[in-house]
């Protein structure tokens, strides 16, 4: 398997993901140039231009129109995905760490960091489409304070549930569900110990899987809420995400930033390791960045996937038929033939 | 002052008269805190104040004295009784004297009887009749060997990992098994092992050590505790090569108890001795501090348990702790001593001093006589090493020149097994990092370079046997007509390797294989596995910033491990923290990382079989493959259907519970789809896949390949 390399960031790589079709591929950099990519060629097809910070998110509609990054900037924006040209800003009062796309794309959300006086906040607004940009109004529709206490940051959204639920990752390692009419926590759990890097759900969202820093990846059902699978590793786990086609998992990690520098490239742990998605077993490992996987995504068609690192570096792998073919270690029927 | 709280301040302020209350020390009313020493020098009345100020000085050191109640010496006419009555503050300190002090050598004819006072008391109050005793019902013991007969023929070894102390199975074919986790601990809300494990040299035991407390004993099918010995502050502990005794160690100069040694069958302490012997390092001694006690050390056989002192080896026997003979051994300026491994024989060596040479000096115990002795010039240092049966022991001497500024090595190799010990000599040049025998054989290997700051490094091995080849067969040799095999006490180079990454020796337990590896901070941990026998290497592979290395007690395995210190003092490779298992050909077995790391144990395993035995089984080894070849099919076989069994049915029920969840993705499909203006994702009409097959040509090149003719 030999990967594309993607280069056209300067800084390192916070965020990758494809569209709902899987023909291209959005990538986040503290750059703060948002880029899209032909996700079979890695060819680079333009870039988002008018941040001044860091871009923590971005997420791009089902139908692949209209495209938001969260910004360290303290905006965020939304981009025609075609042009390139800038749709409309929503500005914030902190740093915007991550955004979602409501189903439908007529409402999305937001999470903005505490700054200065102004407290960690998930806004959502509503933003019909069809209607001109000028219409839509600049103030979220709801607002949610996060908890002040215990200083706890949010990392990641979702819309869950048609519309019904936000779905909300922290850093104390735990997950609230706010109800999106009042604003309500409808559920909270706690899967992890430390803080959660990253959520990610499979294509129908009903199983989703967090990574967190305290060297683990959990996998649980959405509609229960119960705990299914961990992962587990020997680094800090940035990111994880669920196969398409086949029971297995990705999984993207490394040392903390920090302390890259202390170790050599051999020492770092900075591949991508694969996972049987029901027995939890490592079975595979793809080498190549010198930096903490920051970013991990799987095409839908699940025959390619992108990772992005701290050493800003995008490599966009695509599956050996061998690896495609694979079939399950454990035969359905049992055999009286040992090994 | 107005609001004060009444009930808080009314005794304060209260108008009623003073009542006092008579504050009475509270009477003792046994003699717990009193013991008598007996076999005191009888003296008269002059001496006594002299006497008493020394005891009072040595039972100081135990405990507290009491102020209220003097030591005592009653008077028989004009001399003393030969007794004394001492008092403690509390009954603790009491009882530690009796254990610290008792059978103390006073002085020459004056060995110390202590007892507790109600001890005594005890025995004026003996019944007129005998009652015999009724026997204590039979208890049975834990089968301390049962690990021995596991019908897979598995070595187990033991991890310390986070919180965790696991003991794992592992036969070289599979992935470790863990036999037993301290799961009854865990449920009884204790850690199993807080700080440090050690495995007794045979693997019946297994001890861990709690710092506050002391050591405790493990062992058996279900890893039950065995023995407890109490030890506050205890840092080592050692057992004797039997397992019969054990030895705890707490490092504080100032203990009358630093030392103890234990029986394990009875689980008595048998006798206490201070940190350092109180000839060799007195407390007036300022350097002490930067001295190493001298360990004790036992012999192999657990007869005798000895150390060193000045000029002299001071040698007790077991069980009974009684100096050998009633004398030490004299040794004259000894630095370093060591017991044979195979036999009661002591190996020590003096440096120079004045116009004697150096000495290295073989005495057999306990007959005392000087086996051999040989005399060295020139001396910097010695370093001894015995062959693991006690057949050879060299000696690393470092050597300067007459002029002191260059320092050489060279190698005085003593076969101890021979009438007469005779000695062999090897000078090096180089500088020698690193020497080793062989287990089990005659040969042993060295690391050594040019120079002492190099990193590049030669390996030589040399064996002390050698054996005559075909070519050679039929020539004469000191009037000796020479024969094919045969074995000839000459030593001889095997071969060098050169240029290697090497810092460290691990020879195989089974012999014949070794593996070189680099350890330490600036390393790579790379390893070679290097067949002796054969002059081959094997393999070469590294596992990155190893700190350990250990064979498996059979020789088939090797483990390489990255621990971290266990007081954790400094986090140095936290990321690489685990450990990874070869097989002796170098082939990578199995892989375990874990956040922190810090022991990883083989249980030792004494060979059972005589060295004929061995031998027997080497020539039918076909006969023994079969055997163990078919019982390792049908384990695996049995293994195989175990696991698939337990896979398939998580698979299972991991499958219907998705199946579950896409019910109710689909039950919200005709919202979704109204949400999503009329579109359906999930209509698979809406995609056209399309194969675009592309070919791009990079470069042409025409060229003529022969011209026709």
């Amino acid at each position: 398997m030999r990967p594309i390399l993607l280069k056209g960031h300067e800084r390192s790589i916070t965020y990758v993901n494809y569209n709902y079709d899987g023909d291209l591929l959005f990538t986040a950099s503290k750059d703060n140039v948002p880029t899209v990519w032909s996700a079979n060629t890695g060819e680079r097809i333009g870039t988002y231009n008018g941040h001044q910070g860091a871009v923590w998110d971005l997420d791009c509609n089902k139908f692949s129109t209209h495209l938001l990054t969260a910004s360290a900037d303290a905006t965020c924006k939304m981009w025609n995905v075609e042009t390139g040209e800038e749709v409309q800003t929503f500005k914030h009062r902190g740093p915007v760490r991550g955004v979602a796309w409501g189903e439908g794309s007529q409402c999305f959300a937001t999470i903005s960091d505490p700054f200065m006086d102004a407290v960690a906040m998930i806004s959502i607004y509503d933003c019909p489409l069809d209607s001109s940009p000028e219409s839509w109004s600049q103030a979220p529709r709801l607002e949610i304070e996060l908890p002040k206490e215990n200083a706890v940051k949010a990392t990641n959204l979702v819309f869950l549930n048609l519309n019904e639920a936000l779905f909300v990752t922290f850093d104390d390692g735990s997950i609230r569900l706010y109800d999106v009419v009042n604003g309500k926590v409808l559920n909270m759990i706690t899967p992890h110990t430390k803080k959660i890097n990253n959520v990610s759900f499979n294509r129908e969202k009903t199983l989703f899987i967090t990574s967190s820093v305290d060297t683990t990846a959990k996998l649980y059902d959405v509609v229960k809420l119960e705990h299914l699978k961990t992962y587990k590793t020997d680094r800090p786990v940035n990111d994880a995400v669920i196969s398409p086609n086949k029971e297995h998992i990705l999984l993207g990690g490394g040392q903390d930033a920090m302390s890259v520098t202390t170790t050599s490239g051999k020492a770092g742990k900075f591949e991508t390791k694969f996972f049987h998605l029901v027995y939890e077993t490592e079975f595979g490992v793809v080498k190549g960045h010198f930096g903490p996987i920051n970013a991990l995504a799987i095409n839908p068609d699940g025959r390619s996937y992108a990772s992005g690192a701290e050493d800003g570096y995008i490599r966009l792998h695509f599956f050996d038929q061998s690896y495609i073919n694979m079939k399950d270690p454990v035969p359905d029927a049992p055999t009286e033939e040992a090994n | 002052m107005t609001n004060l709280p009444s009930d808080e301040y009314e005794d304060y302020m209260s108008d009623g008269e003073l009542q006092y209350e008579v504050k009475q020390p509270k009477l003792i009313e046994n003699f717990s805190t009193t013991v008598i020493i007996a076999n005191l020098p009888q003296v008269p009345e002059s001496k006594v104040e002299k006497l008493t100020s020394v005891l009072k000085k040595l039972t100081g050191k135990v405990g507290t004295l009491s102020t209220a109640t003097p030591p005592l010496m009653p008077m028989n006419g004009d001399k003393t009784h030969g007794f004394a009555f001492i008092t403690f503050v509390s009954s603790a300190d009491a009882t530690k004297c009796v254990e610290a002090i008792n059978s103390y050598q006073f002085d020459k004819s004056h060995k110390l009887s202590v007892h507790g006072y109600d001890d005594v008391c005890g025995l004026r109050d003996v019944p007129e009749k005998y009652v015999e005793k009724t026997a204590r019902p039979y208890v049975p013991q834990a089968d301390v060997g049962a690990w021995l007969r596991d019908p897979g023929q598995r070595d187990a070894f033991c991890i310390r990992q986070g919180h965790e102390t696991e003991v794992h199975w592992a036969d070289g074919l599979r992935d470790p098994v863990i036999d037993y986790d301290g799961s009854r601990e865990k449920a009884a809300g204790i850690q199993w092992c807080k700080d440090r494990m050690e495995w007794s040299p045979k693997g019946s035991f297994m001890a861990t050590i709690i710092k506050q407390k002391g050591v405790i004993l493990w062992g058996g099918e279900k890893y039950e505790k065995l023995g407890r010995f109490a030890h506050a502050d205890v840092d080592h502990v050692s057992f004797s090569p039997n397992e019969g005794y054990i030895m705890t160690v707490s490092n504080k100069p100032d203990a009358v108890d630093a030392v103890k040694i234990h029986d394990i069958k009875t689980g008595k302490m048998i006798r206490a001795f201070k940190l350092y012997p109180s000839d060799k390092f007195r407390e007036e001694d300022e350097e002490r501090g930067e001295i190493n006690p001298p360990q004790f050390s036992w012999s192999y056989n657990d007869e005798y348990i000895a150390r060193m002192g000045e000029d002299l080896i001071t040698i007790y026997e077991l069980p009974s702790m009684k100096l050998l003979e009633k004398k030490s051994l004299l040794a004259d300026g000894i630095k370093e001593f060591q017991w044979s491994p195979g036999a009661n024989t002591l190996a020590y060596w003096s440096p120079e001093k004045g116009n004697s040479p150096a000495q290295v000096n073989l005495v057999a115990i306990p007959s005392r006589k000087l086996l051999r002795s040989k005399n060295l010039f020139q001396v910097n240092s010695v370093l001894m090493s015995w062959q693991d049966e006690g057949r050879f022991l060299g000696c690393k001497v470092l050597r300067h020149t007459k002029s002191k500024k260059t320092v050489y090595n060279n190698f005085e190799l003593f076969r101890v097994m021979e009438e007469g010990v005779p000695v062999e000599m090897l000078d090096v040049k180089d500088a020698v990092f690193n020497f080793r025998w062989e287990p089990g054989g005659s040969r042993f290997a060295m690391v050594h370079a040019e120079n002492a700051g190099a990193t590049r490094m030669n390996v030589s091995f040399y064996d002390m046997d050698k054996t005559v080849k075909a070519d050679e067969a039929g020539t004469k040799k000191k009037g000796k007509k020479l024969t094919e095999g045969q074995v000839l006490p000459e030593l001889n180079l095997v071969t060098t390797l050169v240029d290697r990454q090497c810092s460290s020796l691990f020879w195989s337990p089974a012999g014949g294989v070794i593996v070189l590896a680099s350890l330490g901070d600036s390393s790579s941990g790379s390893l070679e596995f290097y067949d002796v026998n054969q002059t081959i290497t094997l393999a070469m592979r590294e596992h990155y910033r190893a700190t350990d290395v250990n064979w498996d007690p059979s020789g088939r395995m090797v483990s390489t491990s990255v621990c971290q210190p266990l007081n954790g003092a400094y986090f140095k490779f936290q990321m690489d923290n685990g450990y990874m298992l070869w097989s002796f050909q170098g082939k990578q077995l199995f892989i375990a990382a874990y956040e922190n790391f810090y022991q990883f144990k083989w249980r030792p395993r004494k060979v059972v079989l005589s060295k004929e035995a061995v031998k027997e089984v080497e020539t039918n080894i076909k006969k023994y493959e079969r055997e163990f070849d078919r019982a390792d099919k049908e384990r695996a076989k049995a293994l195989y259907l175990e696991e698939t069994k337990g896979k398939r049915l998580q698979r299972k029920t991991f499958r219907d519970r998705v199946a579950d969840l896409r019910a109710v993705y689909k039950s919200q499909k005709q919202q979704r789809i109204a949400m999503n203006g009329g579109y359906d994702s999930d209509d698979d009409s809406n995609f056209t896949t399309t194969i675009v097959k592309m070919t791009e040509i990079i470069d042409t090149k025409e060229t003529v390949i022969d011209e026709f003719p």
